[in-house]
């Protein structure tokens, strides 16, 4: 079996919001062992926050704008790639940020209320950045899948009630 | 005199009995918004990548008949993992057929293997078409009843009980449905003695063998010996969440295999093409699916091990399959009035385990084939029906 750990995680990975009495059950531990463990994994930012998925674009009135840029950076003596990204990471409007490879270096999930917003924001703070030479904005026109969930309906059970 | 088609159905057919809770299961198609633990087969629809390749083989124009063993990339699959996941080695020329799930499998080997009056030997409780399957065969079926003080594990003394000079054929089913028992090797290891002492041939439904959960999976065609007197069942329906499309397989000796084949060409054919398809690449590329559903499972399972303990529920701990196997002997109803009862009452749909065979009245089973959440709110009920 799984290193007990992992097997939580696993379990809160697909829902937080789970009752511990049944994760503890689950993975065959008793509750105050399951607290414990959950307890040090958040205590060593294994775990960094509990979150919900939320379709947005159904409740909000008006929508959020999403984007993904694509940012070329110069990497600096000594500190990488590292320094650059804690500069841009800090802005709120970053979502999530990733170091990757390809053509580009860094990779960022922006939210703004408006385009001009995000406009706004690349050509007013993002790409005076030191160190920043291109950047390439791309809008999200539609979002079909996100952490393993389809936006919209969930599937129907297709399966007779009973069956040997 | 008017038509009456009872007339003509043979005797062997009429005298098959009908299954004796048709009527609980016409009380739970007409019951909405049930919380169902009765259900037979994986809540996982096959995994993306499978569909995906039928898909594509549909565009393609895969449609015509294959050959009468199956496909022989699949054949070469199905081989291959025999020997990676149980050390078997079969020739996929010769000791492989594709079947119509493993359910044509083991009609067509119990046709092959009986002559009139020969007895098989079936533990029970057990999966329903054993015995009907031997009485379409015209042979006897000798049912072996365990129970749950020896885990619903067979011994050999059952088997010795039960042994006459009319003993051919020895049916296995671990893990079981519906009782989720799994034999140890040593266990099946004794099993083998008896085999070869009474010379039997054993037909192994392996169907539930990538669903165990506390130890590895044993085939009884890995022990010594076994391989040449075991008839290898087995499918991808409960392993990859592929019941629809109807794939099994047979592995066992290749005078068997020609044997079947007879009959599977004269009856069916060949297993239909789109499932073969999808089950290569469910050997390909769906293994690691297999271990994520089989940790949720067992993840239900420990649950289920543990809710039951804390409302009175005395079960087996099931080590295999989807099944949980309760007694509900001390609550002074026979396991039909017991689950008629939790559907009419509390709306959870459980199998009154006599449905598998006599030993099974007193116990019903809880399949886990369903969603935690589901789960947790049926044994909330389940509580509440036993204990308010």
């Amino acid at each position: 079996m799984k290193d007990l750990k992992t097997e939580i995680l696993n379990i809160l990975a697909e829902d937080s919001t789970k009752n511990r009495d049944t994760v503890a059950a689950m993975v065959g531990i008793d509750r105050a062992a399951l607290d414990q463990a959950i307890k040090e994994l958040e205590e060593d930012r294994i775990i960094l926050k509990y979150t919900a998925i939320i379709d947005w674009d159904r409740i909000n009135t008006e929508p959020m704008v999403y984007a993904r840029i694509d940012v070329q950076v110069q990497p600096q003596r000594e500190v990488g790639f590292d320094d650059i990204a804690r500069r841009i990471g800090g802005f709120p409007e970053v979502k999530s940020l990733m170091l990757v490879s390809g053509k580009f270096d860094f990779a960022l999930m922006v939210e703004a209320p408006t385009m001009m917003e995000v406009s706004n924001f690349v050509s007013g703070k993002l790409s005076t950045i030191d160190g920043i030479k291109s950047t390439w904005t791309n809008f999200v026109l539609k979002k079909y899948k996100e952490n393993e969930v389809f936006y919209g309906e969930e599937e129907s059970d297709k399966r007779q009630a009973v069956l040997l | 005199m008017s038509f009456q088609p009872d007339h003509y159905i043979t005797e062997d057919i009429k005298a098959i009995p009908p299954s004796g809770i048709r009527k609980f299961f016409d009380l739970c198609a007409n019951s909405k918004d049930i919380i169902s633990l009765g259900v037979g087969e994986p809540d996982f629809v096959s995994p993306w990548t499978i569909r995906e390749a039928c898909v594509y083989s549909l565009e393609k124009g895969y449609t015509m008949y294959t050959s009468n063993y199956g496909m022989l990339e699949l054949r070469q699959e199905i081989v291959r993992y025999l020997y990676e996941r149980f050390g078997l080695s079969y020739d996929e020329n010769k000791e492989v057929i594709v079947t119509v799930g493993a359910s044509e499998a083991i009609d067509m080997a119990l046709r092959t293997l009986l002559n009139p009056g020969d007895e098989v030997l079936i533990p029970e409780p057990c999966y329903v078409s054993y015995q009907a399957c031997t009485l379409m065969s015209h042979g006897k079926p000798v049912m072996i009843p365990t129970t749950a003080a020896k885990e619903f594990k067979l011994t050999p003394e059952d088997i010795e009980a039960k042994i006459t000079p009319k003993s051919k054929v020895l049916m296995l089913s671990y893990p079981n449905n519906p009782t989720g028992a799994v034999l140890t090797r040593d266990e099946l290891l004794a099993l083998a003695e008896v085999a070869k002492k009474h010379d039997l041939i054993v037909i192994s439904d392996e169907i539930y063998s990538e669903l165990t959960y506390e130890h590895e999976p044993v085939s009884f065609a890995s022990l010594p010996g076994m391989k040449e007197r075991t008839i290898l069942v087995s499918g991808l329906s409960k392993a990859f969440a592929m019941t629809g499309w109807r794939v099994g397989y047979i592995a066992c000796d290749a005078e068997f295999i020609q044997a079947m084949v007879k009959i599977h060409q004269y009856t069916i054919l060949c297993a239909p093409i789109m499932g073969q398809i999808a089950a290569i690449e469910a050997f390909r590329n769906g293994i690691k699916e297999v271990a994520r559903m089989r940790t949720e499972y067992d993840h239900r399972r420990r649950y289920i091990v543990k809710k039951a303990k804390d409302i009175g529920l005395d079960m087996v701990s099931p080590e295999g399959a989807f099944y949980a196997f309760p007694s509900i002997e001390k609550f002074g109803m026979d396991c039909e009035t017991f689950a008629t009862r939790l559907l009419q009452e509390k709306k959870v749909a459980v199998v009154p385990g006599n449905a598998f065979g006599k030993s099974g009245e007193g116990f019903i089973r809880c399949s886990y084939a369903t969603s935690m959440k589901q789960i947790e709110e049926a044994f909330h009920r389940i509580d509440q029906f036993i204990n308010d």
